[in-house]
């Protein structure tokens, strides 16, 4: 490497450096004599960031390439000398590991050639130039990939990174600093991974936030979190360098794309896929899905890769490979059961002929592929099981289609490629996303809902169906609740969430509870807020008098406590560790207490603003009036749709009794609106 | 090259009119076949050669000495005779200047004849001329010139050589001239000759003449201006108009051969202009030229062969791949199969530092959401709580929790692609460490103690008051002090009024009262001049007075009656001292330090550092081996005196300045009073073993045990000799007898 101390003898590995070639006597003989500085500690282990980019002979942008292909990172020594604080130390290790890189190599080749190609042009020889570009060296990233990664899992757990990072690269605008094809790329690989997610059923959880979209998916066990940017076009800072984005975008592509050949030949399908028909792509996953089953039906044993042999420890690719096709089948197959015979006809197509296609794939590979025994109906596969969902298009189709056809059901929208038209009878949720329900709609079939999609996200995420009534065409949904937080561990738990449980328990939802309530409350509000009225000006005395009486009972408290006196006999390293501690739980629970009581400040803020006197016109009191019917019209409709081709499938009893609950619970509503309404006027 | 000719007329072109030497031509005769070659014995060009004609007045002139007219005229590319000593050598070349001649005669006619004539000089025989046409050269004028030869020694050589020459450049022998060498011509000053000639014979000085001569033949001759000596020789030359052409040329710089042409007309060899009548202007076109290449068919062939074969395919052929070598993995980044399921043992092989996985990113929360709880929006106040954080503090990174009313209002994040690139940032340039989290319960660090129960009986209630008389005002004077009789039955305060109580311990009565102005001289009390009563001691040995200097600490003989000051210089200002219960030892504290003298040896026996800042109060337990300190900054000290001059253990439990401290003389109980109010009681064993540390535990904290008046509170603690009970005092002026119940 050339950078050797004159003077010092040649290390030949850290090792070396650490025990030389002295024998165990001479080296005792040596004890207690003064060491050499240099061999061992934190000189022998770690180099600066200076000193890694003299010893590799690199520049600064090639060694932060080079880190970024090679996954090297640099690490903080146990011990650091106060004069090298704030340095940046790689181990020694890591930049030998660096120095044996073929990349290494190539990145000179390159420079080499640019050179070549810079002099050509400033010779205005354009066909020497041109020769040269037949001849640009070019290099390979997948040994990085074994490298960084040796088993699958491994990969598997580093996916978050990479699919964020080619998500975000494929809504970017390929011009610029970044390329198109690296833009093309990575859209492909963006929906060959959600053709992946939707076909397995592999989907956990979704999440609209401000920031994107998020999904977790679990593959072979291990959760994968992916962040889908919002379909708008993305603000580029121009404090942003995109040549360090590129670089990490050119590792995690060939990642992603090595990983998706994995799974694909685990499924027995081909990959890459190759869309090949131009007109009917619209870009979706379900376009991509009918080419992966069209490849399926043809000669998918010729083009598969061999199944990986099974290993004891993990999840074989095969047998979920099985699964998901039988899901299918089970898909299939509810749906035929479940709906209508006039609906079957135009539902089974979509559905059955993946069964077809994929049972096509089973037969010409049966004996590795088909394993009866392992029927795993996850309760996620088969929660939209025999729905049939149409995306309006102002809804984000990508979001809502993932979601859709992961959780089972079969999907049309608005545009090209779609396999079903919005007159379609066998439409069983018509996801919208307007102020209003458009007039022309009228003419649809009534025995339809008309949600928003946050209900399919949100159902999905709760793990049963939601009642739709809550997400309806112009209504403010409620609120949409993270699937990671785990409320009970957090210490909070939000109104929504306790409502869902409760459903989910099959109580009565709490609005009825709300109206009963209310009378009940009336007294007491006022009388609160006249004390509220009258205590304004020494709010703030009040306020410490209560701090003080508090703190005085807090220390009442403990008087007796065993604990408190234990305490008192902590040693003073175990009693700064202990309020350290105990200063993290308050903080917690401090803020848990702040959003309680801003809880309760709201919902005694809305109670309050129900009771006040609202001076509603008559045309105002006639529109919700007529909302409300029209609601409960349409679920009579429906039902009596229903009744009229009941055959008496239990699922269909469950279907009807919902609807019913539902109509009641309209009809509550509608009552308790009109009594509202009448309210104020007699005030 | 000095060629010894008679110098022609100088004024005389070299060149004369082309149509001079056809009239001129027919002068001279042709020379007989024979007679030309006679002296051109040297090597000649045979195609060119001109055999050198000889008149037949060479004899003639033989014998004169004056300048001789045999001329000579030879073609150009005639060179020399080089050796005239062969005289018969004429006829050896005969038949090529006969043929010489015979061409010379049919030259006569011809047009492009270039004639040099040379000047004809009125002394001199007019030089004849000869003019021939050169064969061979077809463009080019020969000049020829003629050499004229003036020889004197012409008796001696028979005939004189006349020499044609064309190149001026040639070098030559001197025909017949001096043949001394390249020897410098002084060597011959002192003889009558200049030296020799081939043949032995001498080349004479000439005579000199005088002066006059020479100026008269100068003058005489027109030709003198032209004439140079030849020193060698001894001869005079005239020059010839072409050597002084020569001459002229070189003086002004030209190309010094009158025969250069600077300027030669252009001859097209190559024109542009196609000849009608070329060589190849009739010819057809080949017949090839109508037929396939064959070159191209072979060519087709073998690529067709390649296609059959698969060698190569159409896409090659279209330039839609550059090469047909296959894409091995090794090239491309196209996927393939690359985990097999059996890499565990590989991972395992690895050598060098362990692989730090990057932590992942948080999950969304609630807050992040579209729609997010209503209590998760920030107000006002919070909004602008996290503005004045750090923006790497604020809780959800660069977003705002915001609420949508629905979907379709959701815009793009203008953050999404900022925050992706720090996290590319976190991965490649941020230092990883492991760090082991500490995930233990914080209960366990509370050490666990033998429950109170099992350690009865202390004083845990408050069972009786002694109540000191009010003062007019109704408020009680702060008590500072108090102490119970050896005997348990007696209990005296001192309070801020100056007055000592005697209290009786079972009713609480108050039996008597001494005030100290009154007594002037304590007896039992302290600092006697004034009130407030500080401290109160039963049967009191000693005395200490902080402000007293040497005389701060006094040992009282209540036996005898008489005291004594033990310090004759004060060791910094005393707050407390007390004796050891067993031997004859003081404990005296000072501000942080407590002395231990040996009173009998009088000597320091150890000097005990507690740390503290202030000492307020000291007690020795009963084995007289541990002590306790309190101090002002809350610090209470317990010291083993055999372990050493540092506390066996600080306690610091009290929220406030510690008071009083003390030991129970038959429990194991310990006490201390604090300004917080409060009084903690311990429970504190100490074995005779001395290997086993004292057991020390809290078992009951008297709260408010006296009410803090005046950032006063209790002030001071003291236990019942015999019973499980303690006496405390406090700034609201209450005592109060603490029991177990």
């Amino acid at each position: 490497m050339g950078n050797r101390v004159k003077g010092r003898t040649k290390k030949k590995s850290i090792k070396a450096a650490k025990s030389s070639s002295m024998s165990s006597t001479r080296r005792l003989s040596r004890m207690g004599k003064k060491l050499k500085a240099g061999n061992a500690g934190l000189q022998a282990t770690f180099l600066t960031r200076s000193a890694c980019l003299k010893r590799l002979q690199v520049t600064l942008k090639d060694f932060r390439r080079l880190c970024i292909l090679k996954g090297v990172y640099p690490r903080t020594p146990s011990k650091t000398p106060m004069n090298k604080k704030g340095q940046t130390f790689y181990h020694i290790k890591d930049i030998t590991y660096i120095a044996h890189e073929p990349l290494l190599e190539s990145f000179r080749d390159f420079k080499a050639y640019m050179k070549k190609v810079r002099k050509a042009a400033g010779k205005d020889s354009k066909d020497e130039a041109m020769r040269l570009a037949l001849n640009k060296p070019s290099y390979t990233l997948h040994h990085l990939v074994k490298e960084r990664y040796p088993r699958f899992s491994d990969a598997l757990g580093d996916l978050d990174d990479a699919l964020s990072m080619v998500v975000l690269f494929a809504s970017l605008p390929g011009a610029g600093k970044i390329k198109s094809d690296v833009v093309e790329r990575c859209r492909n690989l963006h929906r060959s991974w959600n053709a992946y997610v939707s076909m397995t059923n592999s989907m956990t959880k979704s999440f609209v936030s401000v920031k994107g979209i998020y999904f977790e998916a679990e593959v072979q066990n291990v959760p994968i979190r992916w962040v889908v940017p919002h379909a708008f076009t993305q603000n580029l800072p121009k404090d942003v360098d995109f040549r360090v984005m590129s670089t990490f975008v050119e590792f995690y592509e060939v990642l992603v794309n090595f990983v998706l050949f994995k799974l694909y030949s685990g499924l027995g399908l081909r990959y890459p896929v190759k869309v090949v028909e131009e007109g009917k792509d619209d870009g979706g996953i379900s376009s991509l899905l009918r080419v992966l089953r069209e490849g399926a039906g043809g000669d998918v044993a010729d083009a598969i890769a061999p199944p990986p042999p099974r290993t004891s420890t993990k999840s074989s690719s095969s047998s979920s490979a099985s699964t998901s096709m039988l899901d299918v089948d089970a898909i299939v197959g509810d749906a035929s059961d479940a709906d209508d015979s006039d609906e079957e006809d135009e539902a089974a197509p979509v559905a059955s002929s993946l069964t077809e296609a994929l049972s096509a794939t089973v037969s010409s590979d049966g004996t590795t592929l088909v394993d009866t025994a392992a029927v795993d109906e996850t309760p996620r596969a088969s929660l939209f099981k025999g729905l049939t969902f149409f995306i309006s298009r102002e809804v984000p189709k990508h979001i809502v289609e993932l979601v859709a056809l992961s959780y089972g059901a079969s999907c049309g929208w608005e545009g090209k490629g779609s396999p079903i038209m919005a007159e379609d009878p066998a439409i069983t949720h018509f996801i919208m996303d307007r102020p209003s329900l458009p007039a022309t709609y009228a003419s649809h079939p009534k025995n339809r809902e008309y949600v928003q999609p946050q209900w399919v996200l949100d159902s999905a995420n709760f793990g049963f169906l939601l009642p739709v009534s809550k997400y309806g065409v112009g209504v403010a949904p409620p609120p949409h609740l993270s699937p990671w937080v785990d409320n009970e561990k957090e210490g909070y738990t939000p109104r929504y969430a306790e409502e869902v449980d409760k459903l989910r328990r099959g109580e009565i939802p709490d609005e009825a509870e709300d109206s009963d309530s209310d009378s009940d409350e009336e007294a007491a509000p006022e009388v609160a807020a006249s004390d509220e009225d009258s205590s304004e000006s020494d709010d703030e005395d009040q306020d410490e008098q209560e701090a003080e009486a508090k703190q005085t009972e807090k220390k009442a408290k403990q008087a007796d406590d065993p604990k408190e006196l234990a305490k008192s006999m902590m040693s003073k390293k175990a009693a700064r560790l202990y309020g350290r501690m105990q200063h993290g739980l308050d903080e917690r629970q401090s803020g848990i207490e702040r959003l309680v009581q801003k809880r309760d400040a709201i919902e005694k803020q809305q109670r309050k603003d129900k009771r006040k006197i609202v001076i509603i016109s008559k045309d105002e009191e006639d529109e919700i009036d007529m909302k409300a019917k029209s609601g409960l019209r349409r679920v009579e409709e429906k039902i009596q749709g229903r009744k009229k081709d009941e055959k008496g499938s239990s699922a269909q009893k469950q279907k009807a009794k919902r609807l019913k609950d539902e109509r009641v619970q309209l009809n509550r509503q509608f009552d308790k609106q009109i009594k509202s309404l009448k309210k104020p006027k007699k005030k | 090259m000095p060629k010894k000719s008679k110098p022609p007329a100088p004024g005389k072109p070299s060149g004369k009119p082309s149509g001079k030497p056809s009239g001129k031509a027919t002068k001279p005769p042709p020379p007989p076949p024979a007679a030309p070659s006679s002296e051109s014995d040297g090597e000649s060009d045979g195609s060119e050669s001109i055999g050198g004609p000889l008149d037949d007045e060479e004899e003639e002139s033989d014998g004169a000495l004056e300048y001789d007219s045999n001329e000579e005229v030879s073609s150009g590319s005639e060179a020399e005779a080089s050796d005239d000593s062969d005289d018969d050598g004429f006829e050896d070349q005969g038949s090529d200047s006969d043929s010489a001649g015979g061409s010379g005669s049919g030259s006569d006619s011809e047009p492009e004849l270039a004639v040099v004539a040379l000047p004809d000089s009125s002394d001199l025989e007019p030089p004849r001329l000869w003019s021939r046409k050169v064969s061979g050269l077809s463009h080019r004028t020969a000049v020829l010139s003629r050499e004229v030869e003036t020889t004197r020694d012409l008796a001696v050589r028979g005939h004189t050589q006349e020499l044609l020459q064309v190149d001026d450049l040639s070098s030559d022998d001197e025909a017949g001239g001096n043949a001394i060498g390249k020897v410098p011509l002084h060597w011959y000053d002192e003889y009558e000759h200049l030296g020799y000639r081939n043949d032995g014979s001498r080349v004479e000085r000439p005579e000199g003449g005088n002066a006059i001569d020479q100026v008269l033949e100068q003058t005489d001759d027109p030709n003198a201006k032209y004439t140079v000596y030849d020193e060698l020789n001894g001869t005079k030359r005239v020059l010839t108009p072409r050597e002084i052409e020569i001459i002229r040329r070189i003086q002004s710089g030209a190309a010094p051969h009158p025969e250069h042409e600077a300027n030669p007309d252009h001859v097209s060899y190559f024109s542009s202009i196609p000849e009608m009548s070329g060589l190849n202007a009739d010819r057809s076109e080949p017949k090839r030229r109508f037929q396939p290449s064959v070159r191209d068919k072979r060519l087709v062939g073998k690529m067709l062969q390649a296609l059959k074969d698969g060698k190569i395919d159409m896409d090659f052929l279209e330039g839609k791949k550059k090469t047909m070598q296959p894409k091995s993995a090794e090239t491309t980044n196209d996927p393939f199969l690359m985990w097999r399921g059996d890499e565990e043992d590989e991972l395992a092989a690895r050598k060098g530092p362990a692989h730090i996985a990057a932590p992942k990113m948080d999950p969304p929360t609630h807050a992040e959401s579209y729609r997010p709880p209503a209590e998760y929006i920030p107000t006002e106040k919070e909004l602008k709580e996290w503005e004045e954080l750090d923006p790497e503090d604020r809780p959800y990174g660069h977003l705002v929790p915001k609420e949508f009313p629905n979907l379709r209002s959701v815009g793009a994040y203008e953050n999404a692609v900022r925050d992706r690139f720090e996290r590319c940032l976190d991965l490649y340039l941020c230092p990883r460490s492991v760090k082991k989290r500490l995930n233990i319960d914080p209960e366990s660090l509370v050490p666990s103690l033998p429950k109170a129960q099992d350690l009865k009986p202390y004083p845990n209630a408050r069972c009786l008051k002694y109540l000191t008389p009010p003062r007019p005002d109704g408020s009680r004077p702060r008590v500072r002090a108090v102490t119970v009789s050896p005997d348990g039955q007696w209990l005296a305060s001192g309070a801020e009024d100056g007055v000592v109580r005697l209290f009786e311990v079972q009713t609480g009565k108050l039996v008597r009262s001494w005030s100290l102005v009154e007594f002037g001289d304590a007896v039992e009390g302290e600092e006697a001049p004034c009130p407030p009563v500080a401290a109160l001691e039963w049967n009191p040995q000693k005395c200490v007075s902080p402000k007293a200097d040497s005389a701060a600490v006094l040992i009282h003989q209540l036996s005898k009656g008489a005291s004594q000051q033990p310090f004759s210089k004060s060791k910094g200002e005393v707050t407390c001292a007390c004796f050891h219960p067993l031997k004859p030892f003081l404990f005296v504290a000072s501000q942080s330090h407590v002395r231990v003298y040996h009173l009998i040896k009088q000597t320091l026996v150890k000097k005990l550092i507690s740390g503290a800042k202030q000492i307020v109060d000291i007690q020795v337990h009963g084995s007289g081996d541990h002590v306790i300190v309190g101090s002002l900054d809350k610090k209470m000290s317990w010291f083993d005196l055999d372990l050493g001059a540092t506390p066996y253990k600080t306690l610091k439990y009290h929220e406030k300045a510690i008071r009083a401290v003390a030991f129970h003389p038959r429990y194991p109980l310990m006490a201390s009073a604090s300004d917080d109010g409060n009084i903690h009681i311990f429970h504190a064993t100490v074995y005779s073993d001395l290997l086993r540390n004292p057991l020390v535990v809290p078992v009951k904290v008297l709260r408010g045990a006296h009410d803090v008046t005046g950032r006063l509170g209790a002030l001071g603690v003291v236990f019942h000799p015999r019973l499980p009970w303690c006496f405390s005092c406090g700034a609201d002026g209450q005592i109060v007898c603490w029991q177990d119940v």
